[in-house]
C-alpha cells in the first residue's frame, strides 16, 4: 500500500468516527425527556381531577357513594360509572388515562354481592403508557382504593 | 524545472480540496450547532412559560375570589356562583388593575363546565352555563394550560367536573 492510500483510508476513518458521533449527539438530543414542570403540571392535574371525580354529582349522588354502591349493590351502578367516567374523561385528558377500582391488592374487579359475575373496572388508554404520574389514591373504606394515572 | 512546477501546483490543488473540505465541515458543525441552540432556546421559553401558568393555575384555584367553602371551612373546588358574578368586579378600574397584574399578560381565563345542566332544574341561570369567563377572552393563538377542578353550586348543593383553561402568550 502507498503512502498516499493510507493517508485517505486514515481520513475516512476520522470522518466515519466523526459521522458516528454526530449521529449519536442528535440521536440524544431528539429523545423527548419529560421535563420536571411537565411532571408537577401533570401531578397537579391528576390529583386535581380524582377530587373532581370524587365530588360529581350524577343525579343526585355523588360519585363517592355511587363507587361505595358499586361495590355494595348492583352491577348497574358500576356500569353506568364506567360509562359516564368513560365518556368524560376523555375530554379531560388528551394525552391518555387510566382509572381502576382496585382491592388493596391491586385487583381489578369488583366482587357484587348480588351478582356472580365480576365487574371490570378498568379502564382508559394509558396504563402501558410511557410514562405517567399516579394520583394520590382515593380509599374506599374496607374495599380498595380508586387509581387515576395520567400520561404526560 | 518544468517538474518542479508541476510538484508545486498538485499540493497547491491538494492543499485548496482540504480546505474547501475543512469550510464544508465547519459551515455544516455551525448549521447544526445554531439549530440545536434554537432548539434549545424554544426549550427553555416554553419551560419558563410552562411554569408561569402552571403556578397561576394553582394560584387561581386557591383564590378566596373562586374558592368555594362549607360551613366556613375552604374545600377543594371553585363556586360556580363566584365565578359567574367576577366581571362584575371587573368593571371597577381598581380591581381591574389588580387583576391584570396578578394574571399577566393571558390571552383569556375560563372554565368549562363537563357535563350538561343541572338535573330537574327548571331554573335559567348559571347552573346551566356550559363555561364561566372570568377574564379577557380566548384568541385564536396562544397555548392553552388547563387543570380539572371540581365546580360548586351552591344554590343546588352540588358539584360538577370542569376544567380551568388559561390561553397564554404564543
Amino acid at each position: 500500500m502507498k503512502r498516499g492510500q493510507a493517508e485517505i483510508i486514515g481520513l475516512v476513518v476520522v470522518v466515519l468516527l466523526l459521522v458516528f458521533a454526530l449521529i449519536f449527539f442528535v440521536k440524544t438530543k431528539s429523545v423527548d425527556e419529560d421535563t420536571e414542570t411537565k411532571l408537577i403540571r401533570t401531578t397537579i392535574r391528576a390529583n386535581s381531577a380524582l377530587n373532581a371525580i370524587m365530588k360529581v354529582h350524577i343525579q343526585n349522588k355523588q360519585m363517592k357513594d355511587l363507587i361505595s354502591d358499586c361495590y355494595e349493590q348492583s352491577i348497574n351502578v358500576c356500569e353506568n360509572i364506567r360509562d359516564y367516567l368513560n365518556v368524560n374523561l376523555d375530554k379531560i385528558f388528551d394525552s391518555g388515562y387510566y382509572f381502576a377500582l382496585q382491592d388493596f391488592g391491586g385487583n381489578v374487579h369488583v366482587d357484587n354481592s348480588d351478582s356472580i359475575n365480576l365487574v371490570s373496572m378498568e379502564f382508559g388508554n394509558g396504563k402501558n403508557c410511557r410514562q405517567g404520574i399516579e394520583a394520590s389514591p382515593f380509599i374506599v373504606k374496607g374495599r380498595g382504593k380508586i387509581v387515576l394515572k395520567v400520561c404526560t | 524545472m518544468y517538474f518542479k512546477n508541476k510538484k508545486g501546483q498538485l499540493e497547491i490543488s491538494i492543499t485548496m480540496m482540504v480546505l474547501v473540505v475543512f469550510i464544508v465541515l465547519m459551515l455544516l458543525s455551525l448549521i447544526l450547532y445554531f439549530r440545536f441552540t434554537y432548539t434549545e432556546i424554544e426549550e427553555t421559553r416554553e419551560d419558563i412559560l410552562d411554569q408561569k401558568y402552571s403556578s397561576l393555575l394553582s394560584t387561581i384555584i386557591g383564590l378566596p375570589e373562586f374558592r368555594c367553602s362549607k360551613n366556613n371551612a375552604d374545600e377543594e373546588c371553585l363556586d360556580a356562583s363566584k365565578l359567574h358574578e367576577f366581571d362584575k368586579l371587573l368593571s371597577d378600574k381598581h380591581l381591574d388593575n389588580y387583576y391584570r397584574n396578578l394574571f399577566g399578560n393571558v390571552n383569556g381565563i375560563w372554565v368549562e363546565i363537563i357535563d350538561s345542566g343541572l338535573a330537574n332544574n327548571t331554573k335559567k341561570d348559571y347552573s346551566d352555563a356550559p363555561m364561566s369567563q372570568i377574564y379577557g377572552e380566548k384568541k385564536s393563538k396562544g397555548l392553552i394550560y388547563s387543570a380539572p377542578v371540581s365546580v360548586y353550586y351552591p344554590d343546588y348543593k352540588r358539584y360538577k367536573i370542569g376544567v380551568l383553561k388559561i390561553q397564554g402568550e404564543l
